[in-house]
């Protein structure tokens, strides 16, 4: 088997390249798509821990929670474009500087 | 314990709390009048409530509602306490506010959001009853800063001057020092692992003083900021002169007490040696606050900031009598409390009707009201004799004893000072009244009336109780005097 | 002596009933005007009455006392009580009956005014608060009561609200009587803390027993002279007396006459026997009584005030009772007593006697006034009595009590108050007599108005006779009057003091006949030359009403806003305004930080992170 290290290592880097995405890409299609990879970065922390959890069996409950992180991941994404949309529409350009009104 | 021994201490600050979002919401339909009436009924009940006490706290017992526990990691109940100290006080907390209401409905004629207006005035007294109710450090806390958070609103939108600003300098002040009384709190907590107050004296003597003395100077800072001693006294001025007038009642006449009550019933009763030590200290700042407020009080020419000056000498003979450690002068100071708050609730009611009717406020542009608002002269000369210390009035039966009991400590300069520093009191005030009252009418006031009389009315309560306090003075000391006793049992003890 | 109902609870009832009634006056009011009127007269006749019921059981106790007391606020143990001894209910005769006179001639006098509801309701609740001053036989309700009778004296003095002058001399009252309150104030509670009870009959023994230590009866026994002081206007406290003539006359006959003015005397009387160890206060006391007695008696000399003199006048003599009690022997203070009551009588004449002369004319200033004895006889004789009595004049009574004071002086061997008082009595001879010459003799000032001066109503000349008669009369009860204070006092005339008196009368009266009788010299001989500055300073009256003003309505106000100004609002509040706007600037300073931008604020969850992860890994010790 290969060791549970790789996993989260993969689930490290993912995690870092949604995080990177996040501070510093300007267009907002690329801020959902960043989001959806930090979820995925969480699933699969979550699935391989609880896949290793007993030597032989796996604990069922991470994998329920994955499940249901995932039907969240894309309510999440959902409202995220309808978002990107409308501002889309009110502003004219996709980029996330023009949504700053909650600024001091 | 967990058995519930009834609910009256609970619903009369609980009542005022639900009422205020239900004044909110139905307050645009009820119109100004129905607003008042509402709070003020809400507020009758809740003294109502509060005089239920009144045999069992008569016969020196203490009543206490404990409604189990709150929260169970640090052990603290709901739980109210009712006892020869704080019964008065919420009396007179719960009486006034209900006073107050009564008067807001003809004062607050000209004024916008009244729905907000009395919404805040209900929390307020809600909050003030339960700074005196609760027994705990973390109710206590609570309720301290619930009468905080209203009274800044109702100065900042309400207010005169420069309200926003004057709002804010006192909202920042006191919190302030009410950060350096929650210091002290869980300091507390640190050390004995209890917020109970009734079962902190017991267990605090065993901690070592030097500890005993930061939580005490911390807690002291607190309610010296509420209680506006000198040096810390500033925000009195402008807020008690720039508030709305019914809320002017509230804040000189209880809120301030609430101090006063809190270092009775901690500083005293929690920390009896370290107190002794420190009681001629306090006592000279006692008095430099008399003789300040006195001296500030006759530069004024604004009423309302002459009688907001007029408070913080006042609360320097509360401060001294409670400093002397002996019945006489506690029992004096408490009952100070209770007097001064009636009557200086009149007087700012008086200057409320002064400006109401004449849209005046400095004193030099008034003259000769007298005979157009007799009822309101009387009341004003009723409240200024008061305070003033002038038998038959109230405010004297509280002045001698706590004169002395400050003689009866030994501070025998200190009490004669005192003394001289009533002549002061006299002179602002009858000064005051000479130039509002007596004397030539000017032109621009020909047309001045009586104040309408629903503002009257409470004037009159109060007018009628400076007198009952001071001829019959018997009568409340029934009940304040056996906790000036109770201090002096803890100190002779401690 | 007929019975009254309830004539057993007397001592209460003089000062109750008063009370009582003049809470009610607003209430009767309401139902008419002249019923309130009377209403307050009968009352003040039932509390007289009561008072004279009293005389009985003081004859019985042959000069001892009787102390009755009820629980007042049992917490402390504070009892109220009230003390019957000849002294109390002497004081107590006093304030009733001159103030049902003074009543009955309020009927006449006020009949034109407006606010009587407001005068006849301060009016009785002086009298029973006088009353209740002299009944009381504990310090604290004696302190109590002062403090009522200083309340209406205010509002009596004030009473013409509307003018100026009034409401400045109402203030002016309360607060320099206050100064001796607060001194009798610290030696009451001095006396308390020491003794433990504030009962004068506990003190007295307490002090017999030794229980004081000298320097805290010494302060005690000067600070309780110190209220007296205030309020029977001795100097240096003297200033508000002259000032409050401002008010209605009957208030001058009746407060600053007969009753509220002795209120210093009777506590002197009272607290002698448990003073009279004390060498200094008997020094102070006589010293300072007899200043007054001569400063204000000179100072009567160049007033020009109908009532300003009487004022000056009753200053002045009060000066003299007070001597006599400091003199420290019983004759000076069976001396003193009889003084009061021979003074209270003919003063309160002289008052009314102004009020009836000035109720004709319309005006104060006696330079207006003139040859009224032909239109106002009554006026005039009794105006004659009433002088004769106050120069001391044989057979009136001012004469009797007058020559008692000098014998007693005389007989202690304290010369130098003894000149002063010789000066103060040849001063009272001519200012007095000045007094009715300049009314009632001499040349009419408007020959045209004449016509319009008549006598004054039956309402108002009854009391005048019934004053003037008792006092020719009351100088020959002397032995009565001391068998029943319960003195041992031996009557009989001697021929030093009765020298010394007699001298001083007629020193007075000859230069005061010639120049205002006999009009052969003419008054400004006294304005000119180096007269005339001690003229300008009599008649600034020393100056200490310019010293006052000048430190206290001048100079201490301005010394409290220039506090204000550079000590409160500079560096005081700015303390609360670097707090508030410390708080500011911290919010401030952290506003850039929130830009808006989802990239910034992203970077500052990483940094975050990154921050926590890095503690975590120190605190697990990586």
């Amino acid at each position: 088997m290969i060791p549970l290290n790789y996993y989260l290592a993969t689930a490290i880097v993912l995690y870092a390249v949604g995080m990177y995405c996040l501070a510093v890409k300007r267009n907002m299609i690329k801020l959902i798509i960043a989001v959806e990879i930090l979820t995925s970065a969480a699933n699969l922390n979550m699935i391989s821990i609880s896949s290793y959890a007993k030597p032989g069996a796996v604990d069922p409950l991470g994998h329920a929670f994955v499940i249901m992180s995932i039907v969240i991941g894309a309510c999440v994404v959902a409202v995220a474009l309808t978002i990107a949309v409308y501002a889309y529409k009110h502003y004219g350009t996709l980029d996330v500087r023009e949504l700053r009104r909650l600024r001091w | 314990m967990t058995e519930i021994t009834g609910f009256n201490m609970l619903l009369s600050i609980l009542l005022p709390t639900i009422a205020a979002p239900i004044c909110y919401f139905g307050g645009r339909k009820f119109g100004r009048v129905g607003n008042g009436i509402f709070a003020t009924f809400i507020l009758a009940i809740s003294t109502g409530l509060l005089s239920a006490s009144w045999g069992r706290v008569s016969l020196g017992e203490k009543v206490i509602e404990s409604y189990g526990v709150w929260i169970g990691l640090f052990k603290i109940n709901l739980a109210f306490l009712h006892d020869n100290l704080s019964f008065p006080i919420s009396i007179l907390i719960s009486g006034i506010s209900m006073l107050a209401a009564i008067y807001s409905i003809a004062y607050m004629t000209h004024e916008h959001n009244q729905e907000m207006y009395f919404a805040a005035l209900l929390l307020f007294s809600a909050g003030m009853v339960g700074v005196v109710l609760a027994s705990n450090l973390i109710l206590f806390y609570l309720f301290w800063e619930m009468m905080l958070v209203p009274s800044y609103f109702l100065i900042a939108y309400w207010g005169t001057g420069r309200p926003r600003i004057i709002g804010f300098k006192y909202f920042m002040f006191t919190h302030a020092g009410a950060a350096s009384l929650l210091a002290g709190i869980l300091l507390t907590y640190a050390y004995t692992t209890t917020f109970d107050l009734l079962g902190l004296p017991n267990i605090l003597s065993s901690i070592s003083p030097e500890i005993l003395k930061i939580i005490m100077i911390l807690m002291f800072i607190g309610f010296a900021v509420k209680l506006a001693i000198f040096p810390v006294h500033t925000w009195l001025p402008d807020a008690h002169a720039e508030a709305p007038t019914p809320i002017s009642v509230l804040l000189s006449g209880v809120m301030i007490k609430t101090g006063a009550y809190a270092i009775v019933r901690m500083s005293i009763t929690l920390f009896p040696s370290e107190s002794v030590k420190v009681s001629y200290g306090l006592s000279v700042l006692a008095v430099i606050t008399m003789l300040w407020g006195g001296f500030m009080a006759l530069a004024q020419t604004d009423i309302k900031r002459l009688l907001a000056y007029s408070s913080v000498s006042q609360v320097g003979y509360i401060l001294f009598g409670l400093m002397s450690l002996n019945s006489l002068g506690v029992g004096g100071g408490l009952f100070h409390i209770v007097n001064h708050g009636v009557a200086k609730g009149l007087l700012f009611m008086c200057a409320g009707a002064i400006i109401y009717s004449t849209g005046v406020r400095d004193i030099n542009k008034l003259g000769g009201l007298a005979s157009k608002m007799p009822l309101t002269a009387v009341a004003t000369l009723c409240g200024a004799l008061s305070i003033a210390g002038t038998p038959p009035f109230g405010g004297f039966a509280s002045e001698w004893m706590i004169f002395a009991g400050g003689f009866a400590s030994g501070n025998i300069m200190l009490s004669s000072l005192a003394i001289v520093a009533t002549m002061v009191t006299v002179a602002y005030y009858l000064r005051m009244i000479k130039k509002v009252f007596f004397g030539v009418c000017p032109e621009s006031l020909s047309n001045v009336k009586e104040a309408p009389s629903s503002m009257l009315l409470p004037m009159a309560i109060l007018t009628f109780l400076t007198v009952i306090f001071g001829v019959f003075a018997f009568a409340p000391l029934q009940i304040l005097y056996p906790a000036g006793e109770a201090v002096t049992r803890l100190i002779v003890r401690g | 002596m007929k019975v009254l109902p309830f004539s057993e609870y007397a001592p209460w009832l003089v000062w109750l009933i008063p009370l009582v009634g003049s809470v009610l006056v607003p209430i009767v009011a309401l139902i008419n005007k002249r019923l309130r009127d009377w209403f307050a007269v009968v009352t003040s006749f039932v509390g007289a009455a009561y008072s004279l019921s009293m005389i009985p059981q003081v004859l019985n106790l042959h000069g001892g006392v009787v102390d009755l007391k009820v629980p007042w606020i049992p917490q402390i143990g504070l009892q109220a009580g009230v003390l019957i001894d000849s002294l109390s209910v002497f004081m107590s005769i006093v304030a009733s009956c001159i103030g049902s006179l003074i009543m009955l001639y309020s009927i006449g006098y006020m009949a034109h005014e407006e606010g009587l509801t407001r005068y006849y309701f301060f009016m009785l609740f002086f009298i029973g608060g006088m009353n209740g001053l002299v009944m009381a036989d504990n310090f604290l309700q004696l302190f109590i009561f002062w403090e009522i009778v200083g309340l209406c004296s205010y509002a009596l003095i004030g009473f013409w609200y509307r003018k100026e002058s009034a409401a400045r001399a109402g203030i002016k009252a309360f607060i320099v009587t206050k100064a001796g309150d607060v001194l009798l104030l610290i030696g009451i509670l001095m006396l308390f803390i020491q003794t433990g009870s504030f009962n004068f009959l506990n003190t007295k023994d307490a002090v017999e027993a030794g229980k004081l230590a000298t320097s805290i009866l010494m302060a005690s026994s000067i600070l309780v002279f110190g209220g007296a002081v205030g309020k029977s206007a001795q100097f240096p406290l003297h200033v508000w007396l002259p000032d409050a003539m401002e008010g209605p006359t009957t208030v001058s006959a009746l407060i600053h006459a007969a009753t509220m003015v002795k209120a210093g005397v009777y506590l002197t009387a009272r607290t002698f026997s448990i003073f009279s160890s004390v060498h200094e206060w008997l020094m102070i006391v006589t010293y300072i009584g007899s200043v007054t007695a001569l400063m204000t008696a000179t100072m009567a000399l160049v007033s020009v005030d109908i009532k300003r003199v009487l004022a000056y006048s009753t200053l002045s003599q009060l000066g003299l009772m007070i001597t006599a009690l400091g003199v420290g022997s019983e004759a000076g203070w069976f001396a003193s007593q009889f003084h009061v009551m021979s003074h209270a009588l003919f003063k309160a004449l002289l008052f009314l006697c102004a009020g009836s002369v000035m109720h004709a004319v319309g005006t104060t200033d006696m330079r207006e006034m003139g040859g009224l004895r032909r239109h106002m006889p009554i006026t005039f004789a009794t105006s004659m009595v009433g002088v004769l009595a106050l120069s001391g004049v044989p057979p009136f009574n001012g004469f009797w009590s007058k020559d008692l004071i000098v014998a007693a002086v005389l007989h202690e061997r304290l010369y130098i108050p003894l000149i002063l008082i010789f000066l103060a009595s040849l001063c009272t001879a001519a200012y007095s007599f000045r007094w009715l010459a300049l009314i009632f003799f001499g040349k009419e000032p408007h020959s045209g108005e004449s016509a319009h001066l008549h006598e004054s109503p039956l309402v108002m000349t009854v009391p005048l006779m019934i004053l003037a008669a008792a006092a020719t009369l009351s100088g020959f009860f002397e032995e009565s009057f001391s068998e029943y204070l319960g003195l041992k006092h031996g009557v009989g005339i001697q021929m030093a003091p009765l020298t010394l008196s007699l001298l001083a009368l007629l020193l007075g009266f000859i230069p005061s006949y010639i120049v205002y009788f006999r009009g052969s010299v003419s008054p400004i001989i006294f304005r000119r030359g180096s007269l005339e500055a001690i003229h300008k300073l009599l008649s600034e009256g020393y100056y200490f009403d310019r010293i006052y003003y000048a430190i206290f309505l001048d100079g201490f106000p301005r010394l409290c806003g220039w506090i204000h100004s550079q000590v409160e609002d500079r560096v005081i509040d700015r303390i609360n305004y670097a707090v508030a706007g410390a708080a500011q600037f911290l919010s401030q300073s952290f506003r850039p930080t929130h830009t808006g931008n989802l990239n910034y604020n992203m970077s500052a969850v990483l940094i975050g992170l990154a921050g926590f992860f890095i503690i975590v890994m120190v605190l697990v010790g990586w």
